[in-house]
């Protein structure tokens, strides 16, 4: 189950969630008004709206599926009891996806955690479309950017998912992992460039494609 | 710029260098091909990444909300002191009224506290605040801890979460074996008894037969069904299998869209046509029509229903004056009233007016 590539057409909303700092929605904001005053329902809508983006963020940096489901749980529980705090105006997706991020960094670095590589299936997922040998370039290119996302440290990771996937400035990033916003530079400085080494391969048949693409 | 970015590249791309910065970036970059083709691969890098696909389990999205589901307590926001008072008035009502009928309902809504074990509106029942089997709670604290051993005091965002917790702790309904003896008693005899009552209310209501109501059905009288604390052999089932997969596989208001799309217009129609001659009545009203409003969200009918909603909860306070239902009604007014798109407005500012002046 791909969490990008969901076709759902009832997870409409949650796409257009997912598709970074939307404008608030107010008829997610009734949805939350409603949860916070313990409507049950509506919270269990806020569940299903973000779920899969709160997942996303909590797996990119834990690495481990059972982890991330901890993780994911613990978000909601804390968001739910934290729903008096939170402004209705301002967007739920970035800050339960802060609240699931900070988490998974805290549990990342607790000496509880069982820092085993994920099950590597999701590397090997064939890339769909595009020629044969595309295919083939893509999808070892995703094993192995796959593995080289594993070999960030978790702090390198939370800060790259939340800049990359979320979409967050700095500042929000220096916010929810309690670092400074220098350190944020610094970490996304050095996990992009461990990225682009491991990718540099491919990069630049991608980047001529897409460069072919755009003359189209 | 005398050297190359280097390292500030990646702020570069983020649009996060301070406007200088900025400029001088880019007049290097304009001479530096090296540095252009580095910043074009770091841009391919995060579309590369964005197209990573992230594995989850099959049927892992459609069990999580349930399991999330049971591990939410309700917020303490209503005195539970006062709620809990007017349950217990009721519940008197209830054993010197209608012993008899009490004990016969019981035994429906024993069922249906099985397939549909939770309550869905806020300023509902009082009762919905029975709390989720202990394991739920036993099994919340350990994963807590697994994943935050011990916050320094600095990270004050999160201490604010541990205390909100702790602040919780003693708001919260207390496990029943935490109570004292006495107190434990009157909750229990208030919990089972408060079930009957509302079993009572859905037969004059006239939502439930002998025989088993459809999903809908079960859903439209969510206070019976949540606040039904029924036999020892029920409870035990209740408490003995992994609360999540119990939760998740009832049915309730989760049923299938299409199922639940045909009973639409049936459970409006009935809704409609539904009177409440007491507070308990027009209560469990208000929550049918909160339920149906989150069933069917799409207007005019969504509206209606949650007009009607309001309607319902003024009228529980006309019945019984109970101060919490007058708040609870013109709050929820108002909020329709605030709200963006409010098509009755008229008609939910006459109703605002009629009430006596609120805090």
């Amino acid at each position: 189950m791909d969490v990008p590539s969901r076709a759902d057409a009832g997870r409409a909303l949650e796409a257009r969630a997912a598709g970074g700092p939307a404008a608030p929605d107010a008829a997610e904001a009734a949805l939350l008004a409603r949860a916070r005053d313990g409507n049950l329902f509506a919270f269990d809508e806020i569940v299903k709206r973000y779920q899969r983006r709160v997942y996303a963020t909590a797996v990119r940096i834990v690495r481990r599926h059972d982890v991330a489901d901890d993780v994911v749980q613990e978000a909601f529980l804390r968001a739910h009891q934290a729903l008096g705090r939170f402004d209705l105006s301002r967007p739920f997706g970035p800050w339960i996806c802060r609240i699931a991020a900070n988490l998974a960094v805290n549990h990342v670095r607790s000496p509880q955690a069982r820092e085993e590589a994920l099950p590597e299936a999701h590397a090997e997922t064939p890339v769909k479309g595009a020629s044969p040998l595309t295919r083939l370039l893509d999808t070892e290119a995703r094993a192995v950017l796959a593995r080289a996302l594993e070999d960030l440290s978790a702090e390198q990771r939370a800060v790259f998912a939340l800049r990359v996937f979320e979409d967050l400035s700095y500042k929000e990033i220096a916010e929810a992992l309690e670092i400074s916003i220098g350190t944020v530079m610094s970490r996304l400085s050095r996990a992009r460039e461990r990225l682009r080494v491991a990718l540099t391969p491919y990069l630049g048949a991608a980047m001529a494609r897409r460069a072919e693409g755009s003359e189209r | 710029m005398s050297g190359h970015p280097g390292e500030i590249l990646s702020a570069f791309l983020d649009g996060e260098l301070s406007a200088a910065d900025q400029a001088a970036v880019e007049g290097h970059l304009r001479e530096c091909p090296a540095c252009a083709h580095e910043l074009e691969e770091l841009a391919a890098v995060d579309a590369f990444a964005r197209g990573l696909p992230v594995p989850a389990p099959a049927g892992y999205f459609e069990e999580l909300p349930g399991r999330v589901r049971a591990r939410v307590r309700r917020p303490a926001r209503v005195p539970r002191l006062a709620v809990w008072a007017a349950a217990a008035a009721a519940a008197v009502m209830a054993v010197t009224v209608t012993p008899l009928l009490m004990q016969r309902e019981r035994s429906v809504t024993a069922p249906a506290a099985q397939s549909a074990p939770y309550a869905p509106a806020a300023g509902a029942a009082p009762p919905s605040t029975v709390p989720p089997p202990e394991a739920g709670f036993a099994d919340a604290g350990a994963t807590r801890d697994r994943l935050l051993p011990t916050p320094p005091a600095k990270r004050e965002a999160q201490g604010r979460l541990l205390e909100r917790d702790r602040a919780d702790k003693p708001a919260t309904l207390p496990a029943a074996s935490a109570l004292p003896r006495p107190a434990e008693e009157a909750l229990r005899k208030t919990k089972a008894n408060v079930g009957g009552l509302a079993a009572e209310d859905r037969v004059a209501a006239g939502t439930a037969t002998t025989k088993a109501p459809p999903e809908s059905e079960v859903a439209a009288a969510p206070s019976a069904d949540a606040r039904a604390e029924p036999t020892a052999d029920a409870q035990k089932e209740r408490v003995a299998p992994p609360p999540e997969r119990k939760l998740a596989a009832g049915g309730g208001a989760f049923a299938h869209p299409d199922d639940r799309a045909l009973m639409m217009d049936k459970r409006y129609q009935a809704l409609l046509s539904r009177s409440a001659t007491s507070a308990a009545q027009a209560r469990a009203l208000r929550d049918a029509w909160d339920l149906f409003a989150h069933d069917v969200p799409a207007p005019p009918r969504a509206d209606e229903a949650r007009v009607r909603a309001i309607e319902a909860g003024a009228l529980a306070w006309r019945l019984g004056h109970d101060p919490d239902d007058l708040a609870a009604a013109r709050a929820r007014a108002r909020a329709y009233l605030d709200a963006e798109t409010a098509p009755q407005a008229a008609r939910v500012r006459a109703l605002l007016e009629s009430l006596p002046p609120g805090p």
